[in-house]
């Protein structure tokens, strides 16, 4: 892999993390992690619908007049999520269940949009495809990340699994004050390292 | 009076924005000042109560040709050509209401409240006056929503905060004390 | 006049495409989608119908009996003003006693909650067994869809039949939220707002639905019960 490919794979991971240092798709974000599987099964939704979205759009981008542009990704969008619903519903109907109103809701997640826009219509599709994967996986990461500290917290599990159990729990993180505080502190957490490796470059 | 019920459990008990997390992104991004905020809250319960009907006549058609699963991309193009609409005729009919609201409508579009409600209705097969109601009710909520936070962070400007915390941090914990707030209402509306 | 037609013609042709791709995955996943669901009520109906870890009802009679029903659309058979049962009822005769397993709707937080529940008629009394509540996918998550838990859906059976009667409830709205679980459930209160805090949309459209079909049992199927 060429050093630009590798960039732009493991930009969506810290620098631009979609989540924490770009604050986009929060809705789902807050919504569905509830706990650890939730989270992880909302990240790879989006995934898989923001690398199939950003690997066609790229394709076409070359053919699309400028003016209809917008309603064309959102067509594009929207069926690629219609897609993936009804492959949900077939094969991981309890995940579907879980997740619900939150997959058709994948069509206006802005990271979505975001990077049809900003990326996807401007550059090719092999780097398209890595940045749809790369920031899908950053989602996923910090969706999941989010998700396991509410369900630790909140329900003494991980992943379903009992770590603790009822010994110590903070109900309130599964509810909703707990997803906006959790996300809060995370968000000031990644703020405090940002800040942290700029002085060091700073310093050098 | 169930309608008067649902506008009511959609503006406070469940609160489109502190316990559906619908609209955030918006609720977020446009909450720095209470004037904007207010333009805002009102221009999204405009294309709410309108797109919501729209796609509450779509839905029917879509379900009696056996359709449903055009539901989403319909709806999304149905909001989508609407809020446009809406851009093209306030900028020639009344240029001073698009000063004020215009500049929120290309980011109504992707709110995903507007597709949350429209695909909400449809699944609790509300009837079409439920369903404005249930619309008004999300987009005054969020207008609530919108006018206090923005109230409150207005205020958190003057402070001196740790650095870490400055903007979206802070914007979140407060977002969750509301959350917290708000859930004093739950339970008070039976259904 | 000729670009509007232009940019009118991509339009349509991208629209188009995107209509028929998902018209065929539609198609392809249209079976998958109907067995899934399926078996999602199906392994409702075994749960319900099982008695410390033994099925009541032979697997073959189960499946008989599903078979039957399999084609006919769902009906709203039966409606109170806050919930109401669906087709298909299905009936066991067993020796001795009756069981019925019956499906019903609430409304909750953001659409359906629906229920599917088993009732044994004996000795002129119908009991509530179990339930299983197999649709919530519109309730929060972290609130109302905690109903998909084990523990919460525990405490809305077995309801004998004298609770039943009496108006199955929440504890919040029978003002009984001091009760132990089993206590309450004698007196038809589901002692819920300990394991599901903060959310009583949800459990209240289970706790509707189970009331309407106990009220459809007693006046359309079963009349010979005091």
């Amino acid at each position: 892999m060429s050093s630009r490919s590798w960039k732009e794979f493991s930009k969506g991971f810290v620098l631009e993390n979609p989540t924490f240092v770009q604050a986009l798709g929060m809705c789902p974000t807050l919504a569905t992690t509830t706990n650890a599987k939730n989270g992880f099964g909302m990240g790879l939704a989006a995934t898989a619908v923001l690398v199939m979205s950003n690997v066609v759009i790229s394709l076409i981008r070359k053919t699309v007049p400028e003016k209809i542009r917008i309603p064309i990704f959102i067509t594009i969008i929207a069926s690629f999520v219609t897609i993936v619903d009804l492959l949900m519903h077939a094969y991981v109907y309890d995940l579907w269940k879980t997740l619900g109103l939150f997959i058709p809701l994948i069509v206006v997640n802005c990271i979505i949009m975001g990077r049809a826009e900003a990326f996807a219509s401007k550059n090719n599709v092999w780097h398209s495809f890595l940045d749809g994967l790369g920031m899908g996986l950053g989602f996923t990461a910090s969706l999941t990340l989010l998700g396991s500290i509410r369900e630790l917290l909140g329900n003494g599990t991980l992943f379903d699994i009992t770590i603790w159990g009822k010994a110590f729990n903070v109900f309130i993180m599964i509810l909703p004050p707990g997803a906006y505080l959790t996300l809060g502190l995370l968000a000031a957490l990644f703020a405090f390292i940002g800040m942290k490796r700029k002085e060091r470059g700073n310093n050098k | 009076m169930k309608i008067f019920l649902i506008l009511l459990s959609a503006m406070l008990v469940n609160n489109y924005v502190f316990n559906r997390f619908l609209g955030i992104c918006p609720f977020l991004g446009v909450s720095k000042k209470t004037d904007t905020a207010v333009g805002m809250g009102l221009a999204v319960t405009f294309v709410l109560v309108m797109s919501s009907t729209i796609s509450w006549l779509i839905d029917r058609l879509l379900i009696s040709i056996g359709l449903e699963f055009l539901r989403t991309i319909a709806f999304i193009l149905v909001i989508a050509s609407f809020v446009q609409f809406v851009e093209l005729f306030l900028k020639k009919n009344n240029p001073n209401l698009y000063e004020s609201l215009g500049i929120f409508l290309p980011l109504i579009t992707t709110n995903c409240i507007i597709l949350g409600v429209a695909i909400i209705n449809s699944m609790s097969n509300y009837n079409l006056l439920e369903a404005i109601f249930n619309a008004l009710g999300a987009g005054l909520g969020f207008l609530l929503a919108l006018i206090i936070f923005s109230a409150i962070r207005e205020k958190l400007e003057l402070y001196d905060l740790p650095k870490p915390f400055e903007g979206l941090p802070i914007a979140l914990i407060v977002a969750s004390l509301l959350s917290l707030a708000f859930m004093g209402f739950q339970g008070m509306i039976k259904l | 006049m000729k670009e509007i037609l232009k940019t009118g013609m991509t339009l349509m042709i991208f629209t188009l495409v995107a209509g028929l791709a998902l018209g065929l995955i539609f198609k392809v996943t249209e079976q998958p989608i109907k067995n899934a669901e399926l078996q999602n009520i199906l392994n409702a109906i075994e749960f319900v119908l099982t008695d410390n870890g033994k099925l009541m009802v032979e697997k073959s009679l189960i499946n008989e009996k599903i078979n039957e029903t399999i084609n006919d659309t769902e009906k709203e058979i039966f409606k109170t003003d806050k919930a109401a049962v669906l087709s298909p009822v299905l009936e066991f005769k067993l020796d001795g006693k009756t069981i019925y397993v019956l499906k019903a709707y609430g409304i909750g937080y953001g659409g359906k909650v629906v229920t599917v529940a088993s009732f044994i008629i004996q000795n002129g009394r119908i009991d509530l067994h179990a339930i299983k509540v197999i649709e919530y996918s519109q309730e929060t998550p972290g609130l109302g869809a905690k109903i998909a838990e084990e523990k919460s859906q525990q405490r809305f059976y077995p309801i004998p039949y004298e609770g039943l009667k009496n108006g199955v409830k929440v504890d919040k709205d029978a003002g009984k939220s001091n009760l132990e679980p089993e206590e309450a459930k004698k007196i038809g209160v589901v002692k819920i707002s300990d394991v599901m805090t903060g959310a009583t949309i949800t459990p209240r459209a289970v706790a509707n639905s189970i009331q309407a079909m106990f009220k459809y049992l007693r006046t359309e199927v079963v009349k010979d019960v005091q």
